[in-house]
């Protein structure tokens, strides 16, 4: 736990303003021992506000509030007793789950011409994340100051229309911060906060490396993945000339098909994540070009598998000892679906093995009008779920969004549009797009993690995780943001 | 005889409760075993449609019903 210190007076690299009060979550099965704690050890008092009484306090802005429907306080601490709080979990006492800043969540107001004929964004109101979790009423526009007002036949529910578009804005603000709060819960979120902010307008192009490789810091990195083992769970692979004297493990789980790649998918993610560093005549577009490749085919010439064929390649390339696991697959969900328990039991043992499942967050969408929820079996809470980018560094129109909680988010972005890697047929190269090669440049950066850092399993994640670069864009669809390598 | 259903089954056995006897259970509920993951705690199988809810019942068990994956065809733009 590091909460980190925001009284105001310390500038943030991204622009997040702080209340300089903490939001405090407290384990479900402890909430009541957590306040008493709150209260007794810390000398802290806070009003206890139910989510079916909202109007029982006065101001949110100065008390201490503690959200029992929830379990989340809100409280003044200063750096003394944020310290002490620490301290208080270490010799084992009540286990907050986490501690952090207060920020302040700001409305993206529709721009009026306000009275200096430059519209009225300046004046956006802001409130904090103690008035969003109690679920306050959104002020209304004042009446004439939309610049929509007037200009519509009457009878259309301008007001509602605006209320609308701001109450959403609270809830991306609202959703945006419980995000960052459960990545930090789970390990995920300590380095955003360090990671600076990817430059606004940035355009890359393939040249001595594909562009992802440039975009990913892959062609400034000195690690290879080098004794480290990448397992690639899809069509099967090659033949490949670009791969002829690397060493390759390979087994295939369709009955009656050979491991070679019939259907091109399999050689095109291989490429990406373990391609080599120098084909000839091509860029490069490979990441760690030298781990130990193993190929698990799981799907067959014809695209299609089932769980069982993927199961048993996840437990095969456990077996094998692999440390990285990338699956360019998926199958659709619907929005309020829960994740498979068996996946995400066969995921925990594999991490608590040594092993990081990665796959693809899936291509469902057709933004802006339609975001699917990230598909199976990315939504599980203990796979990692990778969005996909196009060379501006902005979001694929077809990349799925976290928009089911509990497992359900997108974790991290990588390049996944235009990307250039191999194909066993001729001319042996391809460009391609989609979540899928947004995988393997995943999997292969968490190879040069691995080399560089000699960690594996979760540990692995969270130095991946501390690496990202956040981008301008919101956590639903891009997580921690771009995939970075060492 | 009706087509029977593929599942995939998480083990987790609590002590004294072992691996085996939770498999064994399964089978006499009706699940036809044809491969266990071991390192992975599962149990890949099939069994007919109306034996599923007696074996979603089975003490240290978590069955699903195996889904499928399809890639879009090589020519489509996204993949």
């Amino acid at each position: 736990m590091s909460g980190k210190r925001n009284g105001g007076s310390q500038p943030e690299p991204d622009d997040t303003e702080y209340t300089g009060r903490y939001v405090i979550l407290l384990p479900e099965e402890a909430a009541e021992q957590g306040t008493r704690s709150l209260g007794k050890v810390m000398g802290i008092r806070a009003d206890v506000v139910r989510g079916d009484q909202p109007d029982e306090l006065a101001d949110l802005s100065t008390h201490n509030v503690f959200f029992s429907d929830i379990g989340t306080a809100v409280v003044q601490m200063d750096a003394d007793q944020l310290d002490y709080l620490g301290m208080v979990e270490e010799k084992g006492g009540t286990p907050f789950l986490a501690v952090e800043p207060e920020r302040i969540v700001r409305t993206l107001a529709i721009a009026g011409p306000g009275a200096d004929g430059f519209g009225s964004l300046l004046g956006a109101p802001f409130r904090s994340e103690a008035s969003l979790l109690l679920g306050e009423p959104v002020q209304e526009q004042p009446p004439g100051k939309s610049p929509l007002d007037g200009g519509l036949p009457a009878g259309l529910p301008l007001e509602a229309t605006a209320l609308q578009e701001s109450t959403a804005a609270y809830l991306r603000g609202y959703r945006d911060s419980i995000v960052h709060l459960v990545d930090r819960l789970l390990g995920e979120g300590g380095g955003a906060e360090k990671a600076q902010l990817a430059p606004a307008v940035q355009s890359w192009s393939d040249g001595e490396a594909t562009w992802g490789l440039h975009a990913t810091g892959v062609t400034d990195s000195q690690y290879t993945g080098r004794g480290v083992k990448v397992a690639v769970l899809d069509t099967g692979f090659g033949p490949h000339r670009d791969f002829s004297d690397r060493d390759m493990l390979t087994a295939c789980f369709i009955q009656g098909q050979r491991v070679a790649d019939g259907q091109g998918h399999g050689t095109h993610c291989v490429g990406t994540a373990c391609g080599l560093r120098a084909p000839a005549k091509v860029p490069r577009y490979g990441i760690a070009y030298e781990a130990d490749i193993l190929v698990g085919k799981v799907l067959g010439d014809d695209g299609s598998g089932t769980d069982s064929g993927i199961l048993a390649g996840i437990n095969w390339a456990v077996a094998q000892g692999a440390q990285i696991i990338s699956m360019s697959l998926g199958a659709l969900t619907r929005p309020g679906q829960t994740f498979s328990q068996v996946y995400e039991g066969v995921a925990r043992r594999a991490l608590m093995r040594g092993t990081l499942l990665i796959a693809a967050a899936g291509n469902e969408s057709k933004r802006p009008t339609l975001i699917t929820p990230v598909a199976h079996p990315a939504n599980c809470p203990s796979i990692v779920a990778v969005a996909a980018l196009d060379p501006t560094l902005n979001l694929a129109w077809f990349s799925n969004g976290g928009l089911n909680p509990n497992g359900g988010e997108v974790n991290i972005a990588a390049p996944g549009v235009d990307v250039f890697s191999s194909v066993p047929r001729p001319p042996f190269y391809r460009r391609l797009a989609g979540t899928s090669m947004a995988t393997p440049h995943v999997a292969g950066i968490a190879a040069l993690f691995a080399q560089a850092t000699n960690k594996k399993g979760q540990a692995l994640w969270q130095a991946i995780a501390r690496s990202a670069r956040r981008l301008p864009l919101s956590a639903r669809d891009v997580g921690l943001g771009l995939v970075r390598a060492p | 005889m009706p087509t029977k259903t593929a599942v995939s089954v998480l083990i987790e056995a609590s002590p004294p409760d072992g691996f085996e006897d939770v498999v064994a259970r399964l089978r006499a509920a009706g699940l036809e075993v044809e491969q266990v993951l071991e390192e992975s705690g599962v149990v890949l199988g099939s069994a007919a449609p109306d034996r599923l809810p007696a074996l979603k019942a089975v003490r240290g068990a978590t069955l699903e019903v195996q889904r499928s994956f399809q890639l879009e065809p090589p020519d489509s733009s996204v993949q």
